[in-house]
This record gives C-alpha cells, structure tokens and sequence, in this order.
C-alpha cells in the first residue's frame, strides 16, 4: 500500500493520473497519422518533441499549479514553522513526482514515433538538441505552474496559467520569427533539407532550463518563508520573485532583441533527377524513392500541353530551393514544389497548369479589369491539363491533337497574356 | 525541556502587543490565559518562529543539547479535504524531518494516540469537527516533537468530543512540554500543572491552577453561585492585574 502510494504521495491518483493520461492521449493522437508516413525523416520527428508542447504543456502546467494550490497554502496544518523540509525538500518531492509523471507521459507519448522512425530507416539523424528542448519546456510548464500556484495558491491561479500557456502560443504563432526564441511552439515546422540552427535550439535549452530552475527556486523560496514565518510579507514574496526572475527575463529579452535564425539549409543537398518531356525534375536524394511519382504528376499535363513550356526548364522539391523565397511561378526556368514524408506530392503540380496558361500572369496584368471570359477559358484549359478527358468550355469538342496545335499556335501570346476572345477556338 | 522567554517586545505598527516579557515554560502542560486582544496568538507566534521579536530572546534548553523539534496546532488550520486522513499527517509527519518510510508508521501511532487511527483511510472532508481538531493534533504530534504548542485546541467541540481531546492532550503532557492556549477555563482545570496570564503585555501571573483558584480569597463582590473556583479566581486575578493593563 506505501509503495502503491509513493507514486503519488502526498496527494491522490486521480490529480496526476488523469492529466498525464490526457498529455499521453494528446500527444499520441496528434503524432499517430505520421506513423503511417512512408517517409519519415528525422528533422521533422525531432521537431515534434516541442510542437506538441501545445495542449501537453498547457495541461501539465494548470496541473502542476492545482497541485501547488491543494498542498502549498500558508495555512495547511503541515505549514507549521521551523519544518525542516518546508522548502527545497518539499518543492523538489512535488516537482519529481509531476515531473515524473507529466513529463515522463510527454516522453512516452513521443516514443512511437520515435522508434518508428528510427525503425523504418528516417531519413537524417535525431536533433537531440531540439527533442531536448521540447522536454525542457514540459519540465519548466511544470515548474511554472508549481510555482505560481504556491505564490498564488488559490483555485483562480489555476485557469490563468493555463490562458497565460496558451496566449504564449498564439503570440508565437501571430508575431512568427519575433517570438519564435522564447515560445515552445514554433510557428513553423522544419523540412527536409533544413536543421533546426545550433544556436537557436541552444538558445531555447538554455531559456527553458533557467525557467525551469527558477520557478523551482522560487517555489522552494516561498515555501523556505512558511516555515520561517515571513511568507506574509509582500515585499519579501516580491522580492524573492524579481530575484529569480533576473535570470530568464535577461534571456527572454535577449531572444527578443537579437532574432536568430531558426533553420539552416543542409549544405551540398545530395540529388536526385531525372528527365521527361525536356524537364528536369529534382528532389532531395533522400526522397529518390518519390521521384517517379513526382514525374507521374507532372508529365501527363506537359504530354498535353504538347511541347516543353518555354518558362520551366526544370522542377525542383523546395527541399532543394530553401535559399530563395517561395513562388508559385517559375523563377531562372526552375519551378519549385513541395513532396511530403506522408508521401503526397504539394498541389503545385494543379498551379502548374494554371501557370502554363497564364492565370497568374493575367491575374497580375489584368488586376481588377479581368476579363473574365478569358479566365473561364484558361480555368478550363488548366482543368483539362491538369486532369485529363475531355475539353471543356472553349475548348469543348476538341480532340488532344487539336488543344496541343492550339496551344502551339498561342503559347507566347498565352503566356504574355496577349490573347482576346477572338483568339478562342470557340470564340 | 524549558522554554525561556527574555525581554520579548513585539508591536504592530505603533500598537505594542508584548512589552519586556520574561516567562520559563516547563515540563508538562502549561495554560497561557489572557482576555481577547491580550497578545495570546502573538506570543505563540513570537515562540514558535513565526513572527520575530524586536527584541528579546527565545532560548530553549535540553540535557542533549540537539535542536528542539515543535509541533504546532493551530487555532485554525486547513486540510485538503480530498486527502486521506492518513496521507496528511504522514505527510505533516515527513514535512518535520521523519523519512519517508517511517512517517507512515508515525502517523498511525500518533492517529492511534488520538483515537482516530479507525478513520485513517477516510478523506479529510468526512470527519466531525473533533475529529479534525484530533487530527490536526495528530498532524502536530507525530513527528515526536519537543515542545507542542496548542493554540485554542478545543474550540467549538461538544462535551464529548472535547473530553476526548483532553485525553490525548493530557498524555502528551506526561512526555514533553506543551504550551495550551486557550479562553477555556475546565481545560486549564483538567490539564495544566502551571498556569501564565498574559495581561498588559507580559505574563502578569505565573503560578499553579491552585494559586489561580486561591485568588478567589480576594474577591471583593460576592460569589454568585455561577462560578467555579477557578473561573472565580481567574476573575478576580484578572481584576488584581487591573492596574497593570
């Protein structure tokens, strides 16, 4: 019975058992459909470890806090002065066991992924730097909320820390690379062909660590001053918080004030190519495997365009593009698009067609005096390419033959968005 | 173990609550009396560490020499209702230095001492107001402390109950040197071998419950009937240290 307790103890199952059991549920149920990538790469298992911080540290915070305020309010018959472990005693028991089982059930949850990516050969290596940080902003939710509720042991300071988690995760997501240092959830997820950069996962370690230390140390201060019986002094609690605040404050400025990059492009990006219709498709070496499926995609609309688009030489994964930004639109003849861990190639190879009969180009030239009777021919023609069987609209009736001759006769003007109605062969 | 109090000056702000205040504390149970706002929760504030004096000293003597252990009930306290009894003086018990493994045994010991060791298993909320005030004293006990200090410990009990707690406070007693501060008179009666009146903020009398009731001998209004000898004494003394308020 004591040691069935011990897992628990002082307090009951129910406080730390359910929310370890929803973190183990939340995580598991967001990372389960990757189980099922049939390309699992490793810089995006990695990041994982802190992307689902989202609900986990959020739960694992308002519970670590609940926990602080049922146990660590000033008048608690066990408060009693001259307690020798009312302190660094009693905070670093609480802190193992819901670090234990908050952390330890983030950590499990995690672990399916993990060894299913080690097992089916991911491509790269595990960032243990970045996993390690994820970890650390589940110990420092932890040590937070622990540390608020004893500052604060009231049943109010339960929902706050939970608003104030989830608000650090919208400021992240709204205000992107300006907060990206400080908050767990990155705004955005790495891909193939990029790593999480050295010194800002460095960076985060260290910030997550030096929270979770002192909302540790402050908790244990708090405490320290029940059995000394100063805990009723404001100016004391305040005190003891500015001074182990000092700390994580200089780091969070530091973040906020010097925006480090959060991912550097893999140098010499190995390759792998192959050409059809005159166009040179590439993707990441790692990806070989997706290459005939990327050709699978794109060819059969540059067959019925007819002749090689004279503005795409080649089309590359954005794996291999990371130095420029994204466009839709060819740039230096290179077209870019996207192929997933999941297997699914980016609906770019849909933009494509609408690229070759010049949308985006008339969208442009044209803005806010389209004419539309142009757009409806070329939304149609794009259709047809990109799916196949028969033409529609203005092309209706048209056999292969007579689209691609069509084509030939009007690609530049097409392109150039030169062409009137007249130009149509149903005009 | 003596508890000895020298020169203890406290005040709120300008309001001086304890003025050069001396008393020794011995062996046994010791009744602390004094009319409301006299300065009783302060000074066992002042005893137990959680609140310091401007000035004086709190010295405490054994034949060991070691660093006396304190329990502290007091007036009120709370529990988690949702704990187990069991769970929260075990935990009291490791909170006060006593291992993990052997606070569990502790608890049970001091909730046999208190007669309550037959709800150990049943949550906080559960128990009548006599058994939460024996389960704060067993939350205050189990550690084996030194000196236990009890501030008003039979506050809002019936009779029965209250009889009860005497009980476990009396036996504390036979072990260790316990400070009972309370307004009831049948405690002090029942329990305590010395008695301290806290009045103009020092310890006015020091002496046995016996000397507090032959202070009735000085009684200048007539006996009503109403009264024991004891609350008649403690009257009257109270009215003698008049002067001194």
């Amino acid at each position: 019975m004591t040691r069935r307790r011990s897992w628990f103890w002082p307090h009951s199952a129910l406080i730390v058992v359910l929310p370890a059991t929803a973190i183990l549920a939340v995580v598991v149920g967001a990372t389960w459909p990757m189980l099922a990538w049939p390309y699992p790469r490793w810089v995006e298992t990695s990041a994982q470890w802190h992307q689902q911080f989202m609900w986990a540290g959020i739960i694992a915070g308002t519970a670590s806090c609940l926990w602080a305020v049922r146990l660590n309010r000033a008048d608690r018959v066990w408060a009693q002065p001259r307690s020798p472990r009312l302190g660094a005693a009693v905070a670093g028991r609480h802190l193992a066991v819901l670090g234990g089982w908050f952390v330890g059930a983030y950590v499990v949850a995690l672990l399916p992924l993990t060894i299913g990516t080690a097992l089916r050969g991911g491509v790269g290596l595990p960032d243990v730097l970045v996993m390690l940080s994820g970890v650390l902003a589940m110990t420092a939710a932890v040590a937070l909320g622990y540390a608020l509720g004893t500052l604060a042991p009231s049943l109010i300071t339960v929902p706050v820390i939970g608003i104030a988690l989830f608000a650090l995760y919208v400021i992240g997501a709204v205000e992107a690379d300006a907060y990206a240092a400080v908050t767990p959830v990155l705004y955005i997820e790495p891909m193939l062909g990029q790593v999480e950069s050295t010194p800002f996962a460095v960076f985060r370690v260290l910030l997550f660590a030096a929270v979770t230390v002192a909302a540790a140390g402050l908790a244990a201060k708090l405490l320290q001053r029940q059995s000394a019986g100063t805990h009723r002094s404001l100016g004391g609690r305040a005190g003891d918080v500015g001074l182990f605040a000092v700390v994580p404050a200089a780091l969070v400025v530091l973040g906020l004030s010097n925006q480090v990059a959060l991912f550097t492009v893999e140098g010499d990006l190995p390759r792998a190519c192959r050409i059809a219709s005159g166009i040179e498709y590439c993707v990441h070496a790692a990806d070989a495997e997706q290459l005939a499926a990327v050709v699978a995609a794109f060819d059969p609309i540059v067959q019925r365009f007819g002749t090689k688009p004279e503005a795409i030489d080649a089309v590359w994964a954005r794996t291999l593009l990371m130095d420029r930004p994204v466009n839709v639109l060819p740039v230096n003849g290179v077209l870019e698009m996207k192929v997933d861990a999941s297997g699914t190639i980016d609906v770019a190879y849909a933009a494509f067609a609408e690229g070759l009969v010049g949308l985006y180009t008339c969208a442009d030239a044209q803005e806010g005096a389209e004419n539309w009777t142009m757009v409806e021919a070329q939304h149609a023609l794009a259709d047809y390419l990109t799916h196949g069987g028969a033409p529609s609209g203005a092309f209706a009736g048209m056999s292969e033959e007579e689209v691609r001759a069509w084509i030939a006769r009007n690609q530049d003007d097409l392109l150039s968005c030169q062409l009137d109605e007249s130009d149509l062969p149903r005009a | 173990m003596d508890i000895k109090l020298e020169g203890i000056e406290f005040s709120y702000g300008r309001k001086q609550v304890l003025r050069n205040l001396n008393w020794v504390i011995r062996p046994g149970v010791t009744g602390l009396l004094g009319e409301n706002g006299a300065g009783k929760t302060t000074l066992l504030s002042v005893l137990i560490g959680l609140l310091r004096p401007k000035a004086g000293t709190v010295s405490l003597s054994d034949s060991t020499g070691s660093l006396p252990r304190f329990g502290f009930v007091p007036q009120r306290f709370s529990t988690p209702p949702e704990m187990r009894v069991i769970d929260t003086v075990s935990y009291a018990t490791w909170v006060n230095g006593v291992g993990r493994k052997e606070a569990d045994q502790a608890a049970l010991t001091a909730l046999e001492a208190v007669n309550l060791a037959d709800r150990a298993s049943a949550r906080a909320r559960s128990l009548s107001g006599g058994q939460r005030q024996r389960l704060g004293l067993a939350a205050g006990l189990a550690h084996d402390p030194d000196v236990l200090v009890l501030d008003e410990p039979t506050v809002g009990l019936d009779p029965t109950q209250r009889v009860r707690v005497r009980e476990v406070i009396a036996a504390l007693g036979r072990s260790r040197t316990v400070l009972l501060s309370t307004h009831v008179l049948e405690d002090v009666h029942h329990l305590c071998e010395r008695v301290g009146v806290l009045a103009g903020g020092r310890i006015a009398f020091d002496g046995t419950v016996t000397e507090v009731k032959d202070a009735m001998a000085n009684a200048t209004e007539p006996d009503s009937g109403l009264e024991s000898a004891l609350e008649r004494g403690y009257r009257t003394l109270l009215e003698t240290l008049g002067d001194d308020r």
